[in-house]
């Protein structure tokens, strides 16, 4: 009976110590939890494949279209890889991206010259680079791995945009010097890590890009995904909109089809 | 002739096509019309040569595929020069039946390939003849016969190619510029050690290990630059292009270092005549590297540096003029909506054999026409020397291209 008790009291004592963890949870650390939860939530999503429009919209409200295919790979210990397709503007048509992310280091990333049929492989530090002349660069289009950055959690706050939701507000830091940012401040939603904005800050620290995702649709009743995606430069005063007309999960793409021979048949 | 081996060609692929009697799952019709003008400032050396040339140029494309694993490009190229008569000229650059599975993939038809790392040359790209009077700076090629098979992997990729056919270069006439003078003798073109049915082989090895790039190949066939076979014909001087039978290896590495691409070619070449007219062995080689500062130029421009060195061990004697030569390139991308792009190098000759300046601009003008405008200096040839032909004929040509 005594050492029942004495059982039920470092239970006890165990659950306090327990709780007490929980409530010293640094923000680094709540905020890195936040993140691994997010990221589970599109675990498992095996393949997808997607049609997207995106618009440049320059300060004087000019407009040009870009059309292009994005084909997506997960990986079971590595990055996922990736292949996009441009369609239009004619004279890129047939031009195609392929990249692997990888955890740590460097990402592998070629680039397909349909004029030339030459493959070509590109510095991983063209990330902070503009993605076809566009308000996104390469890394905010690129898998988002929880490797590639640290965290911290700020607050917690009524979603913007969507007061109704709750958003947790958490900040973001790339591990990679070559990023063109110091941190990425983002709105996510607790209940389903949507994230529903999301602010860069340059190498100065100073606020460059805001980025808002709406449109969200659930796939295969787990994974969502964000249909319209609208990035404005602050500086430039220049406006991208992506909008994903289409996106189809699972349609069975297998790692074949993802290296440089694929790269030269993509249309 | 050589329609002759399109027609066989054609009779060969055509089981496959029935085999594959289905309607296909995609199609694309595409086509471009380019307008050119060609400006050489300076007056011509030689008898018969004019100013400049202003031509017209037709390339559709058609593509066919199927889901089982297969597809079917055409893409033939036409045009029409206002002076030189070579360079009016039709080439099938693409008529070409592949099909492919998780980890092979096999070819027949004329087709395109392009192997190389480097900028400034590509020693190593030898399936495919240049189109020499089609583009001065050697990037676009002739339409290859060939049959081919791609292996992919683990350890890389291998693929292994016949060409049954051989490309002569082609090479401008009387009127053209950029030309030797007497320009080069029409129908006596040599090929020593078999006619051009005489088959070539080739076999080549790449892969990517972590930031690597490497390949290794072999090809036995035809060198693709003529050495010149010099006769006096009823008193008449005479250069009659000749083609050697060669052996060679070669091979590429390029490492990828933060912005900085490294990048090497290499090759050993057994058979081919060197500028004294004697057959031997020889090595070359460029390595070099890219540079790439990131958004510096306006808000997205990115600005890279190109340092490449060019070496042949026949020195003096080789048969390409870039035998000691280093190039310096700028290279601006400016990563806006018109996709401006502009290339500005120079080649120096180390033995003193002059210099070449390049510029290479091009623009999308909306989205379906694209502006593009490309140049040549040529200075300081030492008399006798490749450069040295040219000194008259720097260049600058103006285009426009439209889309369909």
């Amino acid at each position: 009976m005594k050492i029942f008790m004495k059982f039920i009291v470092s239970i006890m004592l165990l659950s306090i110590w327990n709780i007490s963890l929980a409530v010293a949870e640094t923000p680094e650390e709540k905020g890195l939890r936040l993140a691994i939860e997010g990221d589970l939530t599109g675990q498992g999503f095996k393949d997808t494949l997607s049609q997207s429009k995106m618009t440049l919209r320059n300060a004087q409200g000019e407009e040009s279209i870009r059309t292009f295919s994005n084909k997506a790979l997960e990986m079971e210990n590595d990055g996922d890889k990736s292949i996009f397709i441009f369609h239009h503007p004619k004279d890129v048509a047939g031009t195609a991206i392929l990249t692997f992310t990888h955890k740590s280091g460097p990402d592998d990333q070629w680039l397909y010259l349909p004029a030339l049929k030459r493959v070509k492989r590109i510095s991983s530090d063209n990330k902070s680079g503009a993605f076809v002349g566009s308000e996104f660069a390469y890394e905010d289009l690129s898998s988002q791995e929880i490797e590639k950055y640290t965290y911290k959690w700020i607050e917690d706050v009524p979603c913007p945009g969507d007061e109704q939701e709750m958003c947790y507000v958490s900040e973001s830091y790339p591990v990679d010097k070559s990023s063109g940012y110091t941190k990425r401040v983002s709105w996510v939603d607790i209940s389903e890590h949507r994230a529903r904005k999301i602010n860069y800050y340059d190498r100065k620290d100073k606020l460059l890009k805001t980025l808002v995702l709406s449109d969200y649709k659930q796939y295969l009743e787990k994974f969502w995904t964000a249909h319209t995606l609208k990035m404005v430069n602050h500086n430039t005063k220049k406006e991208t909109d992506i909008s994903i007309s289409e996106t189809v999960y699972q349609t069975g793409l297998k790692d074949s089809d993802f290296n440089r021979q694929t790269l030269k048949r993509a249309r | 002739m050589y329609l002759s081996v399109l027609s066989f060609l054609l009779a060969f692929i055509t089981p496959f096509l029935s085999y594959a009697n289905l309607e296909p799952s995609f199609t694309e019709y595409k086509a471009e019309i380019a307008i050119e003008a060609w400006i050489f400032p300076e007056s011509p050396l030689y008898k018969g040569q004019e100013h400049n040339n202003y031509s017209i140029a037709f390339e559709p494309e058609i593509y066919f595929e199927w889901a089982e694993g297969s597809n079917l490009v055409f893409r033939p190229f036409m045009r029409l020069d206002s002076e030189d008569s070579n360079r009016s000229h039709i080439d099938i650059r693409e008529g070409i039946y592949s099909w492919y599975g998780e980890d092979w993939e096999s070819s027949i038809g004329i087709g395109q390939v392009f192997w190389g790392v480097t900028e400034s040359k590509n020693l190593v790209d030898i399936i495919n003849q240049f189109d020499a009077v089609d583009d001065p700076f050697f990037k676009t090629k002739l339409g290859q016969p060939l049959m081919n098979l791609t292996l992919i992997r683990d350890s890389g990729y291998y693929e292994f190619f016949i060409l049954p056919y051989f490309r002569e270069r082609t090479s401008p006439g009387k009127k053209g510029r950029l030309r030797l003078d007497p320009e080069f003798s029409k129908n006596t073109t040599k090929f020593e050690g078999g006619s051009k049915w005489t088959p070539e082989l080739a076999l080549r090895w790449s892969n990517s290990i972590g930031s690597y790039d490497l390949s290794a190949h072999s090809f036995f066939g035809y060198a693709r630059a003529p050495s010149i076979d010099i006769k006096l014909v009823e008193g008449k001087l005479k250069y009659e292009p000749n083609y050697q039978r060669i052996r060679q290896i070669g091979g590429t590495v390029q490492k990828a270092v933060g912005p900085t691409l490294y990048k090497m070619e290499w090759l050993a070449k057994d058979g081919q005549k060197d500028a004294n007219f004697r057959r031997g062995g020889y090595f070359a080689s460029v390595i070099g590297f890219e540079h790439t500062l990131y958004k510096t130029i306006g808000d997205n421009g990115d600005l890279g540096f190109l340092l490449e060195y060019n070496f042949d061990s026949r020195r003096s004697r080789a048969s390409d003029s870039m035998q000691d030569d280093v190039f310096i390139a700028a290279r601006l991308s400016l990563n806006d909506s018109e996709d401006t792009q502009m290339l500005l190098g120079s080649i120096v000759d180390l033995d003193g054999d002059g210099q070449i300046y390049q510029v290479d601009f091009g623009r999308r003008i909306n989205d379906s026409l694209t502006f593009g405008m490309q140049g040549a200096i040529y200075q300081n040839g030492r008399p006798g020397s490749n450069l040295y032909i040219l000194r008259q004929d720097s260049w600058l040509e103006i285009n426009f291209k439209q889309y369909f």
